[in-house]
């Protein structure tokens, strides 16, 4: 085979050979492109979903917030107010009790997996016990319904529930209830009281915990 | 994979640009207008030579001697013919050339949507861990009720508290009766800002310190006996693992600063220190002698009460 011959067939091999890789190269980028695209569109799927729960997590909502307007060492003197699920108040009352440290009580309440709602039972002190506390029904009972439950958008199987649930709760019927518990929560003498004149609000968490703060 | 990924991101660096300047060129208007006006440039300046050496050959032969327009017209469209035809032969050489640029940006395309796919396994592993951390919950201790008297309105209970050293309930349990059987086990509680509890630097502590009932004020209520022999709450010790980040000892040098910040409200805010304050869960429901309740402190804030899942 003549000289030239040789090195033109050489030649179109290596244009064939280049152009073969580039192919092979495209189909991997294209394979590349394609494939990581769609797991990273399941990803951002994911992604949302668990920003989703941790957003549910730190869910909160606060039914009451209060203020200490008087204390001494025999009686502290209170404004509490009560607020619905889209934080409006709707109910507010001063109160006087005897004793140092305030307890909120609750009943809490698991509706569905990892989501827990809770009902402000009574008030009551160091000095006075649970049962001779202040019920607190009353400033939230809306005909049955629980006000500090309303929310905007509520539907007719929500309430049915919601009312469902206080009537056991005021009647003391809530044997049938299932997980439900009772949460009270106050301040620490000496190491951390509730000061005259701050405000503080009673957080609910989804889990069902409940914490005291300052509202600041 | 971290090294992989730094690689793909290096290359990625010089062809990225390259990759948006192909696709600037050939998918926006502007660079419609750049194409086209680098094609008529090529063809302004062909058909200016062809004529300039059509002038140059005219002088040759004499000085006067000039192109007519005629003649201009036929080498302006001849070279104009000639170009596009030119163009037309080296097609297989210009679709090869596109194929390597539209290679460029396909690969540039691939690093990015790995480079996105890795930072996204990375972010889904962060936020797996900001909800394991926040979806957390540590035993306190089980109240078992050992007798209810509800003629007497007596309640009988022992107290087992959860040492996370030893990974289960403390054998010796504190023997209580009350008056009542609505049990109140009350405890400090301090909670951590989310971020802290995110990032699984904190956890939130609880102390347990008295338990009354519905009939019987805090005040008058039963001491609980929380802390071992060194004066240190059952609940603050962990095993190694459970210390997040830090030793053994700095963990229990911690436990003094934790008892600092229940007298400094500025220092415990600045630690992270959401609130601070007391917590009594209890079992609103008829209780009934044998049966076991938990108290669980939750990472999100606040206790809850379960009762003790039995086979």
């Amino acid at each position: 085979m003549p000289k030239n011959s040789i090195l033109q067939t050489n030649y179109l091999t290596m244009k064939g050979k280049i152009l073969i890789g580039i192919v092979i190269i495209g189909i991997l980028a294209a394979g590349a492109y394609y494939g990581f695209g769609y797991l990273t569109k399941q990803q951002d799927k994911k992604i949302a979903k668990l920003e989703d729960k941790i957003n549910f997590l730190k869910e909160e909502t606060i039914p009451l917030r209060f203020k200490i307007l008087e204390k001494d060492t025999a009686q502290i003197k209170f404004i509490v107010k009560f607020y619905d699920q889209d934080s409006v108040e709707f109910n507010t009352d001063t109160l006087t009790l005897q004793g140092q440290e305030l307890s909120f009580d609750f009943d809490v309440v698991k509706i569905k997996k990892g989501l827990s709602i809770a009902f402000p039972t009574k008030i009551f002190t160091n000095k006075i016990p649970a049962k001779k506390g202040i019920i607190l029904f009353k400033y939230y009972d809306d005909h049955g319904f629980p006000q500090t439950m309303s929310t905007n958008g509520a539907d007719t199987s929500y309430v049915r529930l919601m009312t469902e649930l206080f009537t056991k709760i005021k009647t003391g019927n809530t044997e049938d209830i299932k997980g439900i518990y009772g949460s009270m929560v106050q301040d620490i003498a000496k190491l951390n009281e509730f000061q005259v004149n701050h405000i503080y609000k009673i957080v609910i968490h989804s889990k069902g915990g409940i914490e005291v703060s300052e509202d600041l | 994979m971290g090294n992989s990924q730094e690689i793909l991101q290096q290359i990625n660096w010089f062809l990225k640009p390259v990759s948006d300047f192909i696709l600037y060129l050939f998918t926006t208007k502007t660079g419609y207008l750049l194409l086209l006006l680098f094609l008529i440039l090529y063809l302004i300046f062909t058909i200016y030579n062809a004529l300039k050496v059509r002038k140059i050959a005219h002088e040759a032969i004499s000085r006067n001697l000039r192109p007519s327009f005629f003649e201009r017209m036929y080498i302006f469209f001849s070279e104009l013919i000639k170009a596009f035809m030119n163009i037309v032969s080296k097609l297989p050489v210009l679709l090869g050339v596109f194929l390597i640029l539209f290679g460029i940006v396909g690969l540039s395309n691939a690093f990015t949507t790995i480079d996105d796919y890795v930072n996204n396994q990375k972010r889904i592993q962060e936020l797996k861990t900001v909800v394991k951390n926040l979806d957390k919950s540590y035993i306190v201790a089980k109240l078992n009720i050992e007798d209810v008297d509800y003629v007497n309105n007596i309640t009988k209970l022992k107290v087992y508290y959860y040492d996370y050293k030893l990974d289960d309930y403390l054998p010796n349990p504190q023997s209580i009766e009350i008056k009542g059987h609505d049990i109140y086990f009350l405890n400090y509680v301090m909670n951590f800002d989310y971020s802290e509890i995110e990032s699984g630097n904190k956890v939130n502590l609880v102390m347990p310190y008295k338990i009354f009932s519905e009939e019987v004020a805090k005040d008058d209520g039963i001491l609980l006996q929380t802390t071992d022999s060194l004066g240190i709450p059952y609940i603050f010790h962990r095993d190694d693992n459970e210390i997040y980040g830090i030793d053994k000892d700095s963990y229990y040098s911690r436990l003094k600063e934790f008892a600092e910040f229940m007298t400094n409200q500025e220092k415990a805010r600045k630690e992270g220190i959401k609130s601070f304050y007391a917590a009594a869960p209890h079992f609103i429901n008829r209780i009934r002698k044998g049966q076991s309740i938990v108290i669980w402190v939750e990472q999100t804030g606040g206790l809850v009460l379960k009762k003790e899942r039995t086979f």
